[in-house]
């Protein structure tokens, strides 16, 4: 089948396809879940290179559920953001336990006026920000403000109520506005 | 205007720090594309192709009493054994003789296998 042929038809279906051998689901899998792991485990992360094994090592889980995956109980979005977080965390731990300081550092260079440089500086910014905040903060933080997803599949990503979702949201938005506060002029924030 | 001052972002200007993360996301490289490629058609091949060594599907009831039993060899050890009391039931040893005269071809009446007054006097020969 073809690549456009399957833009519409559900990541569900596309794996139940993928387990009955179907190379074309695989690829459309791939196309379309593989950007949105990439970028949340870079988020939770903040080195690609990192991030990039997550995204392999997430959707080869994935492939080997393929054959077991029961339709109507989870998106496969949702399962796969689940998985992602879980192998951030592992490896956030391990970094933890060999107490390397390797925090990605925020860009100190003042931007140009550039208004391209200014958007990479406030994204910096905020990767840096975001890499100071609690874990389960930082994960609903990107999972609701940056990757746009609604509280309720949040809720079942981090497996908490949806109140709880918001308590983290609102604390970490809080912690980022309070620590980028003080660089405002250097974010361009002079005129508001 | 916003007060440079101020120690905290405002909600309208941590958006648009949200965005500007959006708009700096890492796109996958195609060697990491590649790779998950790969990983997909090796585990969807080893999926699809039979697993050597595979454990033999079962083969109903009675395959499994015939094994239990012995395999052929103790099957035709019961066979015999069943018909063995199958004739020793219909010939009973006092009337084993006269069997054993049928068998040889000798002359038997049929009264030799019936009981007493209800007893025909036919002869049977095997000509």
């Amino acid at each position: 089948m073809a690549l456009d042929a399957m833009s519409d038809v559900s990541d569900e279906a596309l794996l139940v396809l993928y387990a009955n051998g179907d190379a074309a689901a695989a690829r459309s899998l791939t196309v379309q879940l593989a950007p949105r792991v990439l970028a949340h485990a870079f988020r939770m992360l903040g080195d690609r290179a990192e991030a990039e094994d997550v995204t392999q090592e997430a959707l080869m889980r994935l492939w080997k559920i393929a054959p077991d995956w029961r339709q109507g109980e989870a998106k496969v979005t949702t399962w796969l953001y689940r998985v992602t977080a879980n192998l951030c965390t592992d490896r956030l731990r391990k970094v933890r336990m060999k107490d390397i300081d390797d925090v990605p550092e925020i860009v100190d260079d003042a931007p140009s006026a550039d208004e391209g440089l200014i958007e990479k500086a406030r994204a910096e910014a905020l990767n840096g920000a975001l890499a100071e905040l609690p874990e389960r903060q930082r994960q609903a933080v990107v999972l609701r403000h940056i990757e746009g997803l609604q509280n309720p599949e949040i809720s079942e990503i981090m497996d908490i109520s949806v109140e709880a979702v918001e308590s983290l949201t609102a604390r970490g938005k809080r912690a980022l506005a309070a620590a980028l506060g003080k660089r405002r002029a250097e974010l361009g924030f002079y005129d508001g | 205007m916003a007060d440079p001052r101020k120690s905290e972002l405002t909600e309208a200007e941590l958006d648009r720090l949200f965005k500007a993360s959006d708009a700096e996301t890492p796109l996958p490289s195609g060697d990491l594309m590649a790779r998950i490629m790969a990983d997909a058609e090796a585990v969807q091949a080893q999926a699809i192709a039979p697993t050597p060594g595979a454990a033999p599907q079962s083969r109903g009831l009675f395959a499994g009493l015939g094994e239990a039993l012995g395999g052929w060899a103790g099957l035709s050890g019961l066979g015999a054994a069943v018909a063995t009391g199958l004739v020793i039931g219909i010939f009973p040893p006092d009337q084993l003789a006269s069997y054993a005269a049928m068998l040889t071809g000798a002359e038997v009446s049929l009264s030799d296998y019936v009981p007493g007054d209800m007893a025909l006097s036919t002869v049977a020969s095997d000509g």
